[in-house]
């Protein structure tokens, strides 16, 4: 990472949204590329958030004020992004499954895969199978994400992967899932393509499933 | 099922040998919270005249009398009478009709002037005195189950905004944590002063950790969690009592916090996070463990495939006492009675010690 944006990458990694707001517009009036800020300021930032993760430093607070300072800042780059034309590296609709109204895990998928860089379609809780089939014909999505907290609505996901491959979409998506009592062997009995166990898994299992 | 007689009859005694790290007759079963409806009754054989709940949820427990006839049909060893104070937690319900928790309504210093009130102490202990006449000669103990400070706070806040409040307003998550902790101190301490001698111990319901480990970094935790644990939990230890926590969550850095609190027991060993063939060994004679059984197998599974999985605990977990089998959550709609019953009695087939 360029010495340019170490500041920016601290006040990420610090949850400081005071600070990555200013990181953000201080490279801007910089003229700094806006997918540069993007990639080697704040997704890398990210990356190191889902790494402390991963090795025991960080925990779900500091992963949650980590991504609230990732989304102040990307509220300020967006425009910026969007004016270059700058793709994001996936498409992904997240939502928890019929029957389940727990949101904690999803939002914290959702935070996470926004902060590596993936344009996010929120569903929200108690998502009909009929709601992802929507998401994915209209929204052109690339992963359809699938939550749930309870042992109880766990058949929803198998349900709402039944009615992705009725409608003739299986193949145009990947499906993840995730969630407590969700296991790898369970995702791989209902036939979804990939399983993390936390929001920081995720992102790994999208890219690689992905292809980045 | 009729109520066990002879060797699986129910029998407080061989559930705290096997907590006590001592092998007795066979190895015991436990279930802390049932919530449905449709077990309770397939097991009593009738039907309830009034709608059962999550009582952790404000929904309406079982009757004293109608849980240690419950228990006695099982051949399970003890009940749980709750002390439950959640207070300000929000519920909605979902398309299908199923209650939730959504959020909670703390959100400033200002509102802990709203706080739901406990129920009164008086009332609580009315109730913890039904359970023990009804369990009187039948071998059913009586555990008493208090809410606890660390996820009573988070919930009253809402789990979300909790986590934030680590960092951005600790101090509201505190106070709110004294509020509740003073509290059920108090209740505690009346239980064991009361019937320190008739209960068969007590458990604490706080869940501190998820599928990674413990909720919040093991600094900010420390400083948090410990000595309050250790002041609820006091009169018990006083009073002789062994002492049981549930929380979910990957064990591996909370169990040795729990073990210096002066924790004895730990439910439920939550599979997908944990070995619970590793943790035992690990905790052999220190922690004893109760739980496990996933509850998916239970909601999904036959009974034939509930029944290896069983045989498998009975095999490895139960030499040397220190594990009491039992869900790895609690028995909930969805989980079909017959799987439920499935579970209990092949603990009865293969669970016995010296055969």
């Amino acid at each position: 990472m360029s010495d340019k944006y170490q500041a920016l990458f601290d006040s990420i990694l610090e949850g400081d949204v005071a600070g990555t707001q200013a990181g953000v517009n201080q490279a801007l009036a910089a003229n700094e590329d806006p997918a540069e800020i993007l990639n080697q300021g704040m997704i890398a930032a990210m990356r190191e958030v889902g790494r402390l993760f991963e090795e025991g430093e960080y925990y779900v607070p500091e992963m949650l004020i980590a991504a609230r300072a990732m989304q102040a800042g990307l509220a300020i780059l967006k425009p910026h992004l969007v004016d270059s034309g700058i793709e994001p590296s996936g498409r992904v609709a997240v939502g928890t499954v019929k029957g389940d109204l727990h949101d904690i895990g999803k939002n914290l998928v959702a935070m996470m895969l926004e902060g590596a860089g993936f344009a996010i379609i929120d569903l929200g809780t108690d998502v009909s199978p009929e709601r992802f089939v929507a998401a994915i014909q209209e929204e052109g999505v690339d992963i359809v994400a699938l939550s749930a907290l309870l042992t109880t609505t766990m058949p929803s996901m198998k349900v709402t992967i039944e009615a992705i491959s009725a409608a003739g979409l299986r193949d145009n998506v990947i499906v993840l899932v995730g969630g407590a009592p969700v296991t790898q062997e369970y995702a791989d009995q209902i036939g979804a393509d990939g399983f993390a166990a936390d929001a920081s898994g995720a992102v790994t299992v999208a890219e690689s499933l992905m292809g980045i | 099922m009729k109520i066990q007689t002879g060797p699986d009859r129910s029998d407080v005694n061989r559930l705290l040998t096997a907590l006590n790290h001592q092998e007795p007759d066979r190895l015991p079963h436990i279930e802390l919270w049932v919530t449905s409806q449709g077990v309770y009754e397939y097991v009593l054989e009738r039907k309830l005249d009034y709608k059962i709940g999550d009582a952790a949820e404000g929904g309406q427990s079982i009757t004293p009398e109608d849980d240690v006839e419950f228990a006695q049909r099982l051949g399970q060893d003890a009940v749980l009478c709750n002390f439950n104070w959640r207070p300000n937690n929000i519920f909605e319900f979902a398309g299908d009709g199923t209650r939730h928790y959504v959020d909670g309504s703390i959100k400033s210093l200002a509102d802990l002037d709203k706080l739901d009130p406990p129920t009164p102490l008086a009332e609580q202990l009315h109730h913890l005195e039904r359970y023990l006449t009804a369990a009187q000669g039948t071998g059913v103990g009586i555990i008493a189950n208090l809410t606890s400070f660390f996820d009573s706070a988070m919930l009253a806040i809402g789990v979300t905004d909790s986590l934030y409040m680590f960092y951005d307003n600790r101090p509201l998550l505190e106070k709110l944590m004294d509020i509740l902790l003073e509290h059920q101190e108090k209740v505690m301490a009346a239980v064991c002063d009361q019937f320190g001698d008739e209960i068969a111990f007590v458990m604490i319901n706080d869940d501190i950790g998820h599928n990674a480990g413990l909720m919040v970094h093991p600094r900010m935790f420390l400083e948090m969690f410990p000595w309050r644990m250790k002041r609820l939990i006091a009169p018990a230890k006083a009073s002789g009592k062994l002492v049981l926590m549930h929380t979910d969550g990957k064990l591996d850095n909370i169990l040795p916090i729990l073990y210096d609190v002066g924790i004895d027991i730990n439910h439920p060993v939550e599979p997908e996070s944990n070995d619970i063939f590793a943790v035992k060994q690990q905790w052999a004679g220190r922690m004893a463990l109760i739980g496990n059984v996933h509850t998916p197998l239970l909601a999904y599974g036959t009974p034939e495939e509930i029944e290896a999985v069983v045989k498998e605990y009975c095999e490895k977990l139960a030499p040397g006492g220190g594990y009491v089998l039992g869900s790895s959550t609690s028995i909930m709609d969805g989980i079909q009675p017959e799987n439920f019953v499935a579970m209990v009695e092949a603990v009865h087939k293969y669970g016995r010690y010296g055969e």
